[in-house]
C-alpha cells in the first residue's frame, strides 16, 4: 500500500482527512513498542495488550491536538506513560482497600510475563533482573525502560516525560547502580544458599 | 577526571550521552584504572541481561481489533457538553447555596436592628419556607409552579 511509506504527519492528516482507516498504519508501527514499553512496567501481557488497545483509541481521540513536526513517537508514548501509571495507581488502590477490608488479593500487582524456555540457571538470572526492575521507583524505571528497552535518547525522554536532561541521566545512573547492587547482593546469596545446602 | 567523576558519568557514556572529549577522557581514566574498569564491566553486564529480556509481541490482529474499536465509537463532536453542564450545575448549586446563607445573615441582623427580640437561631427549616424566602428577596430565580409543588398547591402568589 503507497500510504505505508507515508510519514507520521502525512498519515496523520490523511486521518484528521476522513481516511481513518489509514490510522491502521500507525497502529502497526507502533504497537509493538508500545506493547513492549507498557509491559515492561507492568509484566502482565494480557493487561500490557489490553492498556495499549485503550492507549491507541486514547491516540485517535487527540490526534487533532496533536502539533505537527511535534514529534509523534514522544506525543504516543506520553499517552502510553500516562495511561500505564494510571493502571499502576488503581492496582495499588484495589490492593490496599482488599487489605483494609481483610481480603487476600487474589491476583499480584505485578504477573510474571510467560518466561521462554532457556537453561534454568539463565532463566533464574532473566527472573532475578524482572522481579529487581520492577522493584525501582516508578520515575526510575519509566527512564530506563525509555532508554534500554526502546533505545530513546535524552533528550526524547525529556520530551516524553518532560524531565529535565540532568534528572534523566541522575534517574538512569541511580537505577542501573541500584539494579547492580541488588543483583550482585542476590546472587551471593544464592551461591550462599547452594553451597549450604551442598554441605 | 578522579575516579569518582568518572563513575558519576559511567552510565550516561553507555547511553551515549557524553560529548566527543568527555567520552575521550573517560576512556582515558577507564584504560588506568582497574577499579573504574570493573564498575564499566558491571554496567555492561547489566545491560546485555536486561536486553535479554524479551517483550511479547502483539497478538495477531491487535491493530484489526483496535480498529474495530475505534468503528464502534461514534464521532464526537460535543464531548465538552456533559463536562460544561455538570460543571455549570456546580456552579449554581454553589451560587444558591451561598445566596441563600448571604440573604439568612440579612435577616437576622434586620430583625436584631429593628429591636426584635434575639429569638433562637432556625435550625431547621424547611425547604419551601428558604425558597419562598429567597422569592421574595428576588435572590433566585424561582419559578411559582416549584413552589406550589413544595408547599402542595397551598402557595398563593
Amino acid at each position: 500500500m503507497a500510504s505505508e511509506s507515508l510519514n507520521d504527519d502525512e498519515i496523520i492528516t490523511a486521518v484528521l482527512d476522513g481516511r481513518r482507516d489509514d490510522f491502521e498504519i500507525l497502529i502497526n508501527r507502533y504497537s509493538g513498542k508500545i506493547i513492549k514499553f507498557i509491559n515492561s512496567m507492568i509484566a502482565d501481557r494480557d493487561e500490557a495488550q489490553s492498556i495499549a488497545q485503550d492507549v491507541f483509541i486514547k491516540i485517535f481521540q487527540n490526534l487533532p491536538y496533536y502539533k505537527k513536526q511535534n514529534n509523534f513517537s514522544a506525543f504516543i508514548f506520553k499517552i502510553a506513560k500516562n495511561m500505564t501509571l494510571n493502571w499502576l495507581n488503581r492496582q495499588k488502590r484495589t490492593v490496599f482497600f482488599s487489605r483494609l477490608l481483610g481480603q487476600e488479593f487474589s491476583q499480584p500487582p505485578f504477573i510474571q510475563a510467560p518466561v521462554q524456555p532457556v537453561d534454568p540457571e539463565q532463566a533464574e538470572r532473566d527472573e532475578r533482573i524482572n522481579q529487581n526492575l520492577r522493584s525501582l521507583p516508578e520515575e526510575q524505571r519509566i527512564a530506563l525502560i525509555l532508554k534500554i528497552y526502546l533505545e530513546f535518547s535524552y533528550k526524547q525522554i525529556q520530551e516524553i516525560s518532560g524531565w529535565s536532561i540532568p534528572k534523566i541521566e541522575t534517574l538512569i545512573s541511580r537505577a542501573k547502580s541500584r539494579l547492580k547492587k541488588n543483583i550482585a547482593m542476590q546472587e551471593k546469596n544464592s551461591v550462599f544458599v547452594y553451597h549450604a545446602r551442598k554441605k | 577526571m578522579n575516579c569518582e567523576k568518572v563513575r558519576s558519568r559511567l552510565s550516561a557514556y553507555q547511553d551515549g550521552e557524553l560529548t566527543v572529549s568527555q567520552s575521550r577522557e573517560l576512556e582515558r581514566h577507564l584504560g588506568a584504572c582497574a577499579a573504574c574498569q570493573s564498575e564499566w564491566e558491571g554496567y555492561q553486564t547489566l545491560v546485555a541481561g536486561l536486553r535479554r529480556l524479551t517483550a511479547p509481541a502483539p497478538i495477531p490482529g491487535f491493530s484489526s481489533r483496535v480498529m474495530a474499536s475505534l468503528r464502534d465509537q461514534p464521532e464526537k463532536r460535543y464531548r465538552w457538553l456533559p463536562s460544561l453542564a455538570y460543571t455549570l450545575a456546580l456552579l449554581l448549586i454553589f451560587i444558591s447555596g451561598f445566596m441563600l446563607e448571604m440573604s439568612a445573615n440579612g435577616q437576622r441582623q434586620t430583625g436584631t436592628a429593628n429591636g426584635q427580640a434575639a429569638t433562637a437561631p432556625k435550625t431547621a427549616m424547611t425547604f419551601s419556607a428558604v425558597l419562598a424566602e429567597n422569592q421574595g428577596l428576588g435572590l433566585l430565580a424561582i419559578q411559582d409552579s416549584t413552589l406550589e409543588l413544595c408547599s402542595g398547591g397551598a402557595h398563593e402568589k
